[in-house]
């Protein structure tokens, strides 16, 4: 009894010594599910990468996440816009006060370096290099060597983006020996040069790709505001401020760069319940994604709500239901349609997101209001409204179900839906969908499938109905590739086979239009139609669900990824 | 002894290789690599980059990392199959095209018909009325299907007549000079040494263990960083409830056992029967959370500390931290483990070796610890052995809960991202150790009985 007692006091002496550890209040610590893959600049993949490399480099242009605005950066200004015949110029000058870590200042040759490591072969590039595809050439100004001019080819309205928005390497941290000096961004663009021979750019590449440049601090020097500070995988990445950093003395033109905290950490938490236990224990101030059902409790949590504020601002990842308008028994659109009013948006949007999202009539989002087609209603969940439909699409009503008589043969009515699996939001919006088919007389399979295996069956056309998301900004309205027809083929994005000459031809108007009405008008125009056509059935638009320490404003909350900008955050006195 | 031990651990090499090679094998039968989810994604609504450049760096991916070789030293397909369809992209156009091979036997024909479709439909990509049946003959394998979509282009685009008739014409011949049984007959075609399996196992063979898809290191340093992290927890867990077991059995195997059996034996029993998974949870809601005890910190192996700290303060740092993972997989093993050991003490308790150890008039303590569980370890080493492999596994469920970055954890991103040599690593790393722990337990064996005794014939 004795030893049990001893033991016991041992124990509690022990308990006594643990203790939530201390935080430093100038620190903030945010919270990721999975450590990104690399940070390196150009091989990047995932948005926890792109969060970070935003701190330590800039590009040309950024998004200034207060006012969702595109805002120059690394550049001085906008870009100056040329068109001539079928090219394009982007004319940039740099910020004078811009410098590397090591105080030399950055200039229009560091651009062209980071050009010819984009387009080189051979170095790990792969995802980048389409996107900088149209990019053809760098002039370098001869007087100012902070100006240079980018050759593009054609013309489309997100280029302005595009040509901003990768980020600047220094090119005497990356190619010290200096081996692509030699080598053109022209010649790299037209794959002229025989690379495979070019001792240069092999030797280039194969340091480049080392892991050199994606974990060590010594590369990882950018013209940000911080620098890698320390990464243990799984664990943390922490960066910390630069003490003396350009961007300090820009005063107010340049607000949106900033580098406030002295220190940021990233804490690697995979599991959602510890995630949120360690916010109520105050080892994170931002938490991100929080599941809906665990959002409504925290909006009810009023100790939770002292300390910190909940944020629901309107995302731009959109969830749409797609129709194979391929296939003969969708090719009648009033059958899209009778299935679209059996998609009840309402009951899908309570039940699956919690009610955080928004509905939507078209692909633009309700947040962007001069583009929004606010004439349009949704689709409104009617039974009899798609009976009538059916009806009126030649099918039938027998006992198990409709029947319509497609070339000669009878085909009877019936619907496959694939979603990814592991996704219990889309499998939920599946049942959901599959009960009220039944009310019309429909039966519905729904199938699971893995990732790779379900982008495979959709490129191939074998699908009847999916559910998906996709991505978006504010800034570019460009459809083509996702809607146009020449995008329909196999393995083309244009998955549900939209359009026809008349909408390839409106396509092409949007992205020619030059004033903002114009634009308005045309994409208008497609709202209506895609919703008559009913093959791209939007559902809604997602809202983001964050939580943020109360101990900062000035946290720029915003629907566009990273949804804050942690470098701005400032403690409240 | 040491002979026999020789010729098992010789023994384990063939295996290991038969294991990495079959996986090898395997994982690149799958479809679409690592590279096709990163290069050729289409989730965004503007498109950065078109299609076709995204195709031709996702080409220059596969070739750079050699996925575009051969398989194997040979490959067996249909004999209406030729040797070098995997090179034809995208990849439902591939699988298009293999479906037609297999139905018509005739390649030449079957790839003169399929050119003819895509250069019809590239000069009919404007004319709406057409689409649908384009559509059919870029998925339909069936005869009655094509000759009528064919034809019925034939008819209504007069403008391209003489593209359309070639097609119809390419078609009518594909479907009459159809040769069934090819597509059953296998075929042989021999590849040489330029294939990615050759390739993998020179460089294995020269020690290069391959890199990483994800983050470009090497396996080996990801693998030892991994198994580094969970190593003390795990080691440490294990030793806490292996003596626990020990101590519980030897108190509930006493002549006065009975109260302790009746205590623990239910608890045991309760514990078992809760998840892990929920045993974790419920042990961060209790002693990691505001609203009851916040004794433990929440996760994580330690934060970032600024300054170098004394070892003392540092090492207390790490205790904290390691506390609750240590008591949930004790927890989780204690049971088990129990329960085996008193059941194989239990049994001793009634031999003859133990009467007579009695009758000498031995104390109780003397007889449990000398001699009945000497007699018990046999079963036990076989349990314990099976701990070895576990060591290097890791817990997959404390890991992801506790967030420590273990080899359980490695292995569920490595699959989700497809990153097959780092499963390489896993597999072959938790078969090696499989295999040495059968050679331990063989060692324990006679140790524990020397009655056993191997020899190398």
């Amino acid at each position: 009894m004795r030893k049990i007692s001893t033991l016991l006091f041992g124990l509690l002496l022990l308990l006594s010594f643990c203790s939530q550890p201390q935080r430093v209040p100038d620190e903030v610590r945010v919270r990721f599910s999975a450590d990104p893959e690399t940070l390196n600049p150009v091989n990047y993949s995932d948005a926890g990468a792109i969060q970070i490399i935003n701190l330590l480099f800039h590009s040309l242009l950024s998004v200034d996440l207060e006012s969702d605005g595109l805002k120059p950066a690394l550049a001085a200004s906008m870009p100056q816009v040329e068109r001539k015949d079928s090219l394009t110029y982007f004319t940039y000058t740099l910020r004078k006060e811009a410098e590397w870590a090591s105080g030399a200042p950055v200039t229009a040759e560091d651009v062209a370096f980071t050009l010819k490591v984009l387009k080189a072969p051979l170095v790990n590039n792969e995802s980048i290099k389409p996107q900088v595809e149209f990019i053809q050439d760098i002039i370098l100004d001869k007087e100012d060597p902070r100006k240079f001019t980018l050759l593009c080819k054609g013309y489309a309205p997100e280029m302005e983006l595009l040509t901003g928005d990768f980020f600047i390497l220094p090119a005497y941290l990356f190619d010290p020996a200096g081996l692509l000096k030699s080598v053109s961004v022209r010649t790299l663009s037209s794959g002229s040069a025989e690379p495979d021979n070019n001792g240069r750019i092999k030797a280039f590449a194969e340091r480049f790709n080392s892991t050199e440049s994606a974990k060590s601090k010594e590369m990882l020097q950018g013209s940000g505001g911080y620098l890698l500070d320390s990464w243990v995988p799984g664990q943390y990445i922490t960066l910390k401020r630069k003490e003396s950093w350009w961007g300090k003395e820009l005063g107010n033109e340049a607000a949106h760069l900033t580098a406030n905290p002295a220190r940021i950490s990233f804490q690697i938490i995979p599991d959602n319940t510890t995630a949120l236990l360690a916010l109520k224990n105050h080892q994170l101030d931002v938490l991100e994604n929080i599941a809906v059902a665990e959002f409504r409790q925290l909006q009810q949590d009023k100790s939770f709500l002292e300390e910190y504020t909940l944020h629901t601002p309107n995302g731009y990842e959109f969830v749409y239901a797609g129709l194979n308008s391929r296939l003969p028994k969708f090719s009648d659109k009033r059958t899209r349609q009778a299935i679209a009013h059996l998609l009840d948006v309402n009951s899908l949007i309570s039940v699956v997101q919690q009610s955080q999202a928004t509905p939507t009539v078209g692909i633009v989002p309700p947040s962007v209001k001069k583009f929004y087609n606010s004439e349009l209603t949704p689709y409104k969940h009617n039974v009899q409204k798609a009976k009538q439909l059916l009806a009126a699409a030649g099918w039938k009503q027998e006992k198990d179900g409709w029947y319509k008589n497609i070339s000669g043969t009878k085909e009877k009515l019936t619907i496959d839906i694939v979603h990814r699996a592991g996704s219990t939001g889309y499998q939920n919006s599946a049942l959901i969908f599959q009960q009220s088919a039944a009310k019309a007389g429909i039966p519905v399979t729904i199938q699971a499938l893995d990732g790779s295996y379900l982008s495979q069956r959709i490129g191939s056309h074998e699908f009847d109905m999916f559910f998906r998301a996709l991505s978006g900004n504010p800034f570019a309205f460009n459809f083509k590739p996702l809607l146009h027809t020449s995008a329909a083929g196999l393995d083309g994005f244009n998955t549900t086979g939209f359009g026809n000459a008349q909408t390839d031809k409106l396509l092409d108007a949007i992205n020619a239009a030059r004033t903002d009405e114009e634009k308005a008008l045309h994409l208008k125009k497609l709202q209506q139609i895609m919703q008559e056509e009913a093959t791209l059935i939007p559902l809604y638009y997602l809202k983001e669900r964050i939580a943020i320490h109360k101990r900062f404003t000035n946290t720029k909350v915003s629907g566009l990824e990273p949804n804050y900008d942690v470098s701005a955050f400032l403690l409240k006195n | 002894m040491p002979g026999y031990l020789f010729k098992r651990l010789v023994l384990v090499l063939p295996m290991l290789w038969l294991i990495a090679s079959l996986f090898f094998l395997l994982s690149r039968l799958l479809p679409q690599g690592l590279g096709a989810g990163n290069i050729l994604k289409g989730d965004e609504q503007y498109s950065k980059g078109s299609k076709e450049s995204r195709e031709r760096s996702y080409r220059q991916y596969l070739h750079k990392t050699q996925q575009d070789l051969p398989l194997f030293y040979f490959s067996i397909h249909a004999r209406a199959e030729p040797d070098t369809l995997y090179r034809v992209y995208p990849e439902s156009e591939r699988l298009h095209l293999r479906r037609l091979a297999w139905k018509y036997g005739n390649w030449p024909l079957v790839s003169a018909y399929y050119s003819g479709v895509k250069q019809a439909h590239t000069l009919a990509a404007q004319q709406d009325q057409l689409q649908p049946h384009f559509e059919a003959l870029h998925t339909s394998t069936v005869a009655p299907a094509i000759l009528a979509a064919a034809s019925s282009i034939a008819e209504a685009d007069q403008e391209n007549a003489f593209q359309t008739a070639i097609l119809l014409r390419n078609a009518k011949r594909m479907v009459e000079h159809r040769q069934d049984y090819l597509g059953l007959l296998p075929t042989l075609s021999w590849n040489g040494s330029k294939n990615q399996y050759h390739n993998w196992l020179t460089e294995v063979l020269q020690g290069n263990f391959g890199t990483s898809y994800r983050d470009h290191r090497a396996v080996p340093a990801i693998l030892a960083e991994a198994i580094g992290n969970t190593f003390w927890l795990l080691i440490l867990s294990m030793a806490i409830s292996v003596v626990l077991a020990f101590e519980l059995s030897i108190l509930m195997v006493r002549q006065k056992g009975r109260k302790w059996r009746r205590l623990f034996l239910p608890v045991l029993f309760l514990t078992d029967s809760i998840p892990t998974f929920v045993l974790a949870l419920l042990l961060l809601v209790l002693l990691a959370s505001p609203a009851f005890l916040q004794l433990f910190p929440v996760y994580g192996m330690g934060y970032y500390s600024p300054a170098g700290l004394p070892w003392h303060e540092s090492l207390a740092r790490q205790v904290q931290f390691m506390a609750l993972p240590v008591l949930c997989l004790t927890l989780a093993n204690l049971p088990y483990l129990t329960n085996q050991v008193y059941r194989s003490l239990a049994t001793t308790g009634n031999e003859d070796y133990t009467r007579t150890a009695r009758a000498k008039g031995l104390s109780e303590t003397r007889i449990i610890r000398k001699h009945m569980l000497r007699n018990a370890w046999l079963p036990i080493i076989t349990l314990l052995s099976d701990f070895l492999p576990a060591l290097v596994a890791g817990a997959l469920i404390i890991e992801t809960i506790f967030a420590i970055p273990g080899v359980g954890r490695l292995l569920l991103t490595a699959v989700q991202a497809r990153d097959y040599p780092v499963m390489m690593g896993i597999v072959v790393i938790v078969a090696l150790f499989k295999m040495l722990s059968h050679l331990v337990a063989d060692a324990l064996y006679s140790l524990a009985d020397p009655r056993i005794r191997y020899t190398s014939s």
